[in-house]
């Protein structure tokens, strides 16, 4: 059963885009309204940072850095990175918060249940934290459509009406500067978003031009290495399935204009293969990755889907789009896959543009991000 | 002037002394007093000249750059104070002495002024003007010795007024020696002169010169030249006045003024012409005008001969300025090319202008030559002969504009008018389109043989519709110029007009284009309706033009008019009223009607009105007509008295049927159709309707009593409705009746419905049931006549034959007993008596009411019992309300102190009563049709039948608002019970809804606290005259509301967005008009922080279950949108 | 647009188009003036009668503002296709001087209203064919801009707006659809300013 559990009115205009910390209880969203906002992950949803004054006009799309892998006794600050319809990307994050912080925090967290010394992530999404800008990135020509970040956190990628991909290198530690290290031009249109693959260096894009296309870095040359054929409308949004993110299958679920939900299927090669292979080097082309259709879901919603999110933890699709449903599949063991839940105007009669899954004190919820300006969490 | 004796040198150092003090400080007595002093001992012989220089003479050789001039200013004023009183004093030995000493001082530059202003006032002398050497001398040394270019304008400025004085005294002959040395002397001050003032004056001299001085186009022609350059140097002139100029001088001043200098003198012709054209290349709409204003003056004013040489050039150049231009603003429908008064129509930076001079100024050229034939020949012949190829073809580019420039020449004058009309008509050139036969070539049409030659091809003859428009819109413009001359003669000189209407050439052609265009109109398919439209539009014209066309023409083209309503009306039956063609019709028929002859007047009254009303129903029963329609066309057409008699009395035969037919709906149609038709034509041209007393009104009242009777039975008669109109019909008639008729006819009246007498004048059969005997709805009809009818003198009680006071009696009567039966038939009889009651009291009752106390009593006991009204009270309390209604009415001040003790009463305990005397206010407020005296859409002060039926204080209703309003605010704030202060704003509102804005407005910001406060109060009727009331606030005085627009704005979005019994459609509806006021009227800075906001609240009234709601609301958001972009 | 792309078009006369607005219901001014006058008694009886509201005890000062709790029952007028006519008929071409319903752009036949739509809880769709005045018309999709920006600013949330080329009457028919309902085009098109401009122009002319 899908319940709402609470609504954030977190805008006064279209919220376009929202992305969940992958370790940290934060919630980041974008807005219209040309502002990006940073709310906390607990059943309080404190609004903990309005991010301002960066952008001309609407902020289309959020993602936060992930977490370093190699986080030893480094603090590893929260980053944010914006897309925007003017044409830039904003990169935010907060300074490295003092002990005396401890003291002075406000009533609000000490009645929380965990009193004493406050654990790391609890600083690190203290209310106090000033979140700042600290880049603005330009190069498109246009509308930035949606920023992604890799699962090192040092390469940021984007997407644009423009037509092209850019690829953007960075410390992820300190994330001083970003240097554009490739620009894919594949796409014959318009491209709507990015996704990386949950571990690998394997990019994604969905776009206007009704293909989904895939990118992968071979000796420091990002080339496309993958066109999906087979959706008869805008692609809007496609993800990786993170449950396998460490098998050599990789699946991509990709989501459309034309009502249909699309699984393909892949495969890489493990890099121990690449020495026992001495040839390789001379067929540069078997970088090629062919991708097979395989699997279309029940088709449910009756216009546009906008979004879709795999659930790392159960392993669910949920999708979202203009005709205000929110759709939950679920994959049985012969593989093929079911419809879960159907929920119709999760935001009134308004449309939903973004869905994620997150966890909420150990358990997995649903948030969607709508036209009516607010933010819905959901429990499945 | 005291009688003492005075010394001259003591004068004299005065002077001297106060125009110093005067030059620093402002002093107590004036240096003119001092040389007048000293012109009266000159006078009295007490001093002479010479000693009075002598006395001067310290001063005057001085060393001081400040005293001298003041010795010279001395001598002018003192000069100045001589001539006026005794121009004959100075001997011309005097006069010989003090020139030769002040011509000596020319070169005294501190003094220059002075000594010019002494030297205009020398050369007035009487002395000085007979012996003209003086002149010939002050000349000639002027000439040498001044020199401008080293003066202050100031000083510049006196010489200019030396030489017009000279210029206008003396007779300056070309010959005398005087004119060499005074021509050249202007040139050499006019030279280079910069200021605006001294350029004035100098342009006036040069008119001067022209005007006084006759040159001999040889021998002076060096001076002419320079005479020339010295004002056209400026052309053409621009001037923008400096911020505070003491003279006043505007750019126009001095355009004008140049203008008429170069416009002034004929024999500038050689150079001004030529220089003008050649200016007139210029891009800028400012200069062009100005170039063209110009050379039009000089069309005007150069002589005749002069015009004949250069007429040729000039035409080149304005053939050019139309024929490459586009000539769109010049309209087919107009009546004149050129608009009489243009000039205060255009503005000179319009671009449009220059065409319009130019074609005034093609027929002025004509207008000028008009004597002289062979030169209006030799013109026509040759602009013809170029035209000829442009002309011949509709579809040459240029066809428009050709025709444009021939129709402005044939304006001029007769001749060229004729010569124009046979060279047009020709075969050749247009006859081949109306289908004239090659043989209507007159011999003496102009080059003949070559048309000959030109053998006209078949395709030049079809023309496509597009073509046949454009041929009909330029006959428009050779029709204007028909209409240009007749109007012209008609007003100058009857003699000639009657010769040109009776012989001018366009009569041998106006068969043939009458046939074309009545083919036109009736070949041509209904899908060309522009052409159809076209046509009519001039067919219209001809009608109009003054002696054109005869009797039978007119009436013929009225026929093809007919015949098309008619047709459109069979063919289209749905959409006929929409159709552009009758449109155009419905326009020439109207215009037709307006204003011009009875005989077309007539013709419209036999053709064309007979055939409309054909189209109306004898009765209900049949059906599939669509008298709504008809009516209406026929109200649009009545706009003339004559029309609407035949009219009314052609209708009076239909309302006969349909009141026996007892067709309800039309019979209401028709009345109210002729109540317009009345309003309309009243407004248009006053008349008397005595006529219709006898003609209409008996057999109407007949039908109404009868339709009333037929249907009082039937169920759904709106018996109502048809009373009130048919009433209205009946009072609108007699307030236009001579006003001595009025007694006799409230006889009338009253005999028939209240006495119900037999042989009464209406003729109705059986006798009316007595409506004070019995209850009876008549009583509203009788209202209308009592009220209409001329207000009787003063002490009057008697209606007909009835006391007023029995009349009272009797409305008391049935006022207290109530019918039952169909509700709202018997509420309006009721009524009927109370209005009766009411209207009575104003006009025919004028003694003490004693009633009225009794009553008072009643209301006062109840206002102190919290017992609920009986139905009893209620109906004293309305007798009481309309009684004194009819006081109030006539600010009688025993109504004005009930009226008071009423709203005293407001604070009482007793609710009900409360909210009765509320509501009673909007009783005494009210503009019923009934109460007011002329029909507000009549717009004249007064009527011509002297009228006035009412007993209506002007302002009555300021008066008492201004009286009880203080009453109310202060109880409002008074008043702690939330009860009792909304029964305060019930009355006020109930007040506001019945009183215009201009008495509201001083009062607003007393009211604002009341509205805002009532725009939270859950009532539909508070809420619909605070809102109405806040709109008003708005728009006349913002700055009131600004402060609450942080609490205003959101309450009324509110209202918007919350729809239930209370938010009605029109509560919405006016609070969202509210909005608009706010966000459209309020200076963007106030209302800019609330745009956002509210538009997105809006979002919720465009679901709004009303389609009217959502309409506004989204119209406001568009608004909110757009605003600050 | 210096040299507009199709010179001269073909007109409807304005009285010639459909419409609903100011053609509301005008009642017979005879019938007012009874109902006026009637409205005049004081007589409780003739409350039902009356036009104003004789209410007969006074009404408390308190600010209504939510209480929908008394929803009057007014009928409802559902949105239909009369009405989205008249919203977008008089949007002005952005190369004539004339309105897109005078053009024929816009037709009352094109538009398509789903007849169930009363339940304000339910998206509902509606659909909006134009026909472009020449089937090169580079500026059907500036066209279809502005209906959609009018549309979006007067219908409530509940509508999606559907904006169709009509079928062969443009050469890129199918670019033309998909541009004019991408949803996040249009969104960063009114986001730009040249083009907001000349959209505000066109709609300048709305009734």
């Amino acid at each position: 059963m899908v319940s709402l559990i609470r609504t954030l009115d977190a805008h006064t205009d279209k919220v376009w885009s929202v992305s969940v910390h992958p370790t940290l209880p934060l919630i980041a969203t974008a807005s219209t309204d040309k502002t990006a906002c940073i709310y906390g992950l607990n059943e309080k949803f404190p609004l903990l940072s309005r991010l301002e004054d960066a952008h001309k006009r609407s902020v289309r799309s959020v993602a936060f850095k992930p977490p370093l892998t190699a986080s030893a006794d480094f603090l590893d600050l929260p980053a944010v990175a914006c897309g925007s319809f003017d044409s830039t990307i904003s990169v935010w994050g907060i300074d490295e918060p003092e002990d005396e912080e401890d003291e002075d925090v406000d009533d609000e967290y000490d009645d929380d249940e965990n009193t004493g010394k406050r654990s790391q992530s609890d600083i690190l999404c203290s209310p106090n934290n000033q979140w700042n800008l600290m880049a603005i990135i330009e190069g498109h020509e246009n509308e930035v459509k949606s920023v992604a970040w890799n699962s090192h956190g040092n390469l940021l990628a984007s997407c644009s009406r423009d037509k092209t991909v850019w690829i953007w290198e960075t410390d992820p530690e300190t994330l001083e500067e970003f240097e554009c290290i490739s620009v894919l031009n594949d796409h014959q249109h318009d491209i709507k978003h990015i996704v990386w693959h949950p571990t690998r260096n394997i990019l994604a894009s969905s776009s206007y031009d009704d293909t989904v296309r895939i990118y992968k870095e071979d000796d420091d040359e990002w080339s496309c290495v993958g066109v999906l054929n087979g959706h008869a409308g805008t692609v809007w949004c496609s993800a990786f399935d993170p449950t396998l993110a460490s098998t050599s299958t990789i699946r991509l679920v990709s989501v459309s204009d034309d009502l249909t939900v699309k699984i393909w299927k892949s495969t890489v090669e493990e890099e121990e293969s690449e020495e026992a292979n001495p040839i390789r080097s001379s067929i540069r082309k078997d970088v090629e990755m062919d991708w097979e259709l395989d699997v279309e879901l029940p088709v449910v919603h009756t216009h546009p889907i906008y979004s879709v999110a795999w659930s790392k933890e159960s392993g669910r699709i949920a999708t979202v789009g203009s005709d205000g449903k929110l759709v939950v599949y679920k994959e049985k063991e012969d593989g093929s896959w079911i419809v879960q839940y159907e929920r119709e105007s999760c935001h009134g009669v308004f449309e939903i543009n973004c869905v994620t899954w997150a966890q909420l004190n150990e358990k997995e919820v649903i948030i969607t991000a709508g036209d009516d300006g607010k933010i819905n969490v959901w429990e499945v | 002037m005291s009688e003492s004796i005075h010394d001259p040198s003591t004068v004299v150092s005065q002077y001297i002394a106060c125009t110093t003090a005067e030059e620093s400080a402002n002093s107590s007595d004036s240096p003119k007093e001092y040389s007048d002093i000293l012109s009266g001992l000159v006078l009295s012989k007490e001093l002479s000249l010479l000693q009075f220089i002598q006395v001067l003479g310290p001063y005057l050789t001085s060393e001081s750059e400040l005293i001298r001039p003041k010795a010279i200013q001395c001598i002018s004023d003192t000069l100045a104070s001589l001539r006026t009183t005794n121009s004959k004093i100075l001997s011309r030995q005097d006069l010989t002495v003090l020139l030769d000493f002040l011509l000596t001082k020319l070169d005294d530059k501190s003094s220059v002024r002075f000594i010019l202003q002494c030297l205009t006032n020398l050369c007035q002398f009487e002395k000085f003007i007979t012996f003209s050497p003086l002149l010939e001398k002050l000349l000639t040394t002027f000439l040498k010795d001044y020199n401008p270019k080293s003066y202050l304008a100031k000083v510049r400025y006196e010489s200019f007024v030396l030489l017009k004085t000279i210029l206008t005294i003396y007779e300056i002959v070309a010959s005398s020696a005087v004119f060499d040395p005074f021509v050249q002397s202007f040139v050499h001050i006019a030279t280079g002169e910069k200021d605006p003032r001294n350029l004035l004056i100098s342009f006036d001299i040069n008119i001067l010169i022209s005007e006084k001085i006759s040159f001999d186009p040889v021998q002076h022609k060096d001076f002419l030249i320079d005479l020339f350059d010295v004002a056209f140097c400026y052309f053409p002139i621009s001037f923008t006045p400096p911020a505070n100029d003491p003279y006043k001088i505007t750019a126009n001043d001095l355009k004008s003024k140049l203008r008429s200098a170069i416009a002034g003198q004929s024999l500038y012709a050689k150079d001004s012409i030529p220089s003008l054209i050649e200016k007139l290349t210029s891009t800028n709409p400012i200069v062009r005008n100005d170039v063209l204003k110009t050379l039009k003056l000089c069309v005007q004013n150069y002589e005749p001969e002069v015009i004949e040489q250069y007429w040729l050039i000039i035409w080149n150049a304005l053939k050019y300025e139309i024929l490459h231009n586009d000539v769109s603003i010049f309209q087919p429908h107009e009546d004149l090319i050129v608009n009489k008064n243009y000039n205060e129509l255009v503005n000179d930076n319009d671009e449009f202008k220059p065409l319009i001079i130019t074609l005034d100024i093609v027929s002025i050229l004509g207008f000028k030559l008009e004597d002289t034939d062979d030169t209006i020949q030799l013109i026509v012949h040759s602009v013809t002969d170029e035209l000829r190829d442009n002309l011949s073809n509709v579809k040459d580019k240029v066809f428009k504009q050709s025709v444009l420039l021939v129709a402005s020449l044939a304006s001029s004058c007769n001749l060229a008018f004729n010569k124009i009309m046979d060279f047009l008509f020709s075969y050749e050139v247009w006859g081949k389109y109306l289908g004239n036969e090659p043989t209507t070539i007159e011999p003496s049409s102009l080059s003949n043989s070559d048309a000959m030659e030109r053998e006209v091809t078949s395709d030049d003859l079809t023309l496509t519709v597009a073509k046949q428009r454009d041929l009909i819109d330029n006959f428009g413009f050779i029709l204007n110029s028909y209409n240009a001359i007749s109007s012209r003669l008609l007003n100058s000189n009857k003699a000639e007009y009657d010769s040109f209407v009776a012989t001018n050439h366009l009569l041998n052609y106006k068969d043939s284009l009458l046939i074309f265009l009545g083919q036109l109109l009736q070949s041509s398919s209904n899908l060309e309706k522009t052409l159809k439209s076209k046509t009519i539009q001039q067919l219209k014209k001809l009608i109009q033009l003054k002696g054109l066309l005869s009797e039978d023409e007119c009436s013929l083209i009225f026929g093809y008019f007919n015949d098309i309503l008619v047709e459109t009306i069979n063919e289209e039956p749905k959409s006929w009223d929409k159709d552009t063609v009758v449109q155009e019709v419905k326009v020439a028929l109207r215009s037709i009607m307006d204003g011009s002859s009875s005989k077309n007047v007539e013709l419209i009254i036999q053709t064309i009105l007979p055939n409309l009303l054909g189209k109306l129903p004898d009765s209900q029963e049949e059906t599939d007509s669509d008298v709504e329609r008809i009516l209406s066309l026929i109200g649009d057409l009545c706009i003339n008295y004559k029309f609407l008699e035949i009219l009314s009395i052609r209708l009076l035969n239909k309302l006969t049927y349909y009141s026996q037919s007892n067709s309800r709906e039309y019979y209401i149609l028709t009345v109210k159709l002729l109540i317009n038709s009345i309003i309309k034509t009243e407004n248009n041209h006053q008349f008397l309707m005595n006529s219709w007393y006898k003609n209409f009104v008996p057999r109407f009242t007949k039908s109404i009593v009868n339709i009333v009777n037929e249907s009082k039975d039937t169920v759904n008669g709106s018996v109502e409705e048809l009373i009130e109109v048919s009433g209205d019909l009946l009072a609108i008639i007699v307030r236009y009746i001579e006003k001595s008729h009025h007694e006799s006819i409230l006889n009338d009246f009253t005999d028939c419905f209240v006495n119900g007498s037999k042989l009464n004048y209406f003729k109705i059969e059986p006798p009316l049931e007595s409506l004070i005997s019995k209850q009876s709805v008549f009583i509203n009809l009788y209202n209308k006549i009592l009220a209409s009818v001329n207000k009787p003198a003063k002490g009057v009680v008697k209606i007909g034959s009835v006391d007023a006071i029995d009349f009272i009696k009797q409305d008391i009567a049935f006022a207290k007993d109530l019918l039952n039966g169909d509700e709202t038939y018997n509420v309006y009889i009721h009524l009927g008596y109370l209005k009766n009651l009411c209207l009575i009291v104003n006009k025919y009752y004028d003694s003490e009411l004693s009633y009225l106390a009794e009553y008072y009593q009643l209301i006062e006991e109840v206002s102190l019992s919290s017992s609920s009204l009986s139905q009893g009270f209620l109906q004293d309390y309305e007798i009481f309300v309309w009684s004194i209604k009819g006081l109030i009415m006539k600010i009688d001040p025993l109504g004005i102190s009930y009226l008071d003790k009423l709203i005293s009463l407001l604070s009482c305990s007793n609710g009900e009563l409360k909210s009765l005397i509320s509501k009673s206010l909007s009783i005494i407020m009210i503009d019923l049709p009934l109460f007011t005296n002329v029909q507000q859409s009549i717009n004249h002060s007064k009527l011509i039948s002297g009228v006035q039926s009412f007993n209506v204080r002007l302002l009555y209703k300021q008066r008492i608002f201004e009286i009880i309003l203080p009453t109310l605010i202060e109880g409002f704030n008074s008043s702690t019970l939330s009860s009792s202060k909304s029964s305060y704003l019930i009355t006020l509102s109930n007040i506001l809804q019945n009183i215009p804005t201009k008495i509201l407005k001083p009062h607003l910001s007393t009211i604002t606290p009341l509205i805002l406060t009532s725009l939270s109060i859950k009532d539909s009727a508070i809420l619909k005259s605070s809102l109405e009331t806040c709109e008003i606030i708005i728009g006349e005085s913002s700055d009131i509301i600004i402060p609450h627009l942080q609490s205003l704005i959101p309450r009324l979005v509110d209202i918007v967005i919350t729809p239930n019994s209370v938010n009605t459609e029109e509560i919405r509806l006016l609070s969202l008009n509210c909005l608009v006021s706010v966000f459209t009227k309020i200076e963007l800075k106030h209302v800019l922080k609330f745009q956002k906001s509210t538009t997105i609240k809006l979002v919720q009234g465009l679901d709004d279950k009303r389609r009217s709601v959502r309409k506004l609301c989204s119209d406001l958001r568009q608004v909110l949108f757009e605003l600050g972009r | 647009m210096d040299d507009p792309i199709n010179a001269n078009p073909t007109i409807i006369d304005v009285s010639e188009l459909p419409t609903r607005l100011e053609n509301e219901n005008k009642k017979g001014t005879g019938e007012q003036l009874v109902a006026q006058i009637v409205s005049l008694s004081l007589l409780p009886k003739s409350a039902k009668v009356s036009a104003s509201s004789t209410s007969s005890q006074v009404p408390d000062l308190v600010s209504d503002s939510g209480s929908e709790d008394d929803e009057e029952d007014e009928e409802e007028d559902p949105v239909d296709a009369q009405e989205i006519f008249d919203l977008i008929s008089s949007i002005s071409d952005p190369e004539h001087p004339l309105t897109l319903a005078q053009l024929a752009v816009v037709n009352l036949a094109d538009i398509y209203v789903p007849d169930h739509q009363a339940d304000k809880s339910k998206i509902c769709e509606i659909v909006i064919k134009i026909t472009p005045t020449i089937t090169h018309c580079s500026l059907a999709t500036l066209i279809g801009l502005g209906i959609r920006v009018r549309l979006e600013r007067c219908l409530p949330p509940r509508f999606r707006i559907k904006i169709l080329i009509k079928e062969g009457t443009h050469q890129s028919e199918n670019q033309v659809n998909k541009q004019l309902n991408d949803k996040e085009r249009v969104a960063a098109a009114c986001e730009n300013d040249q083009l907001l401009t000349v959209i505000s122009q066109m709609l300048s002319s709305c009734k």
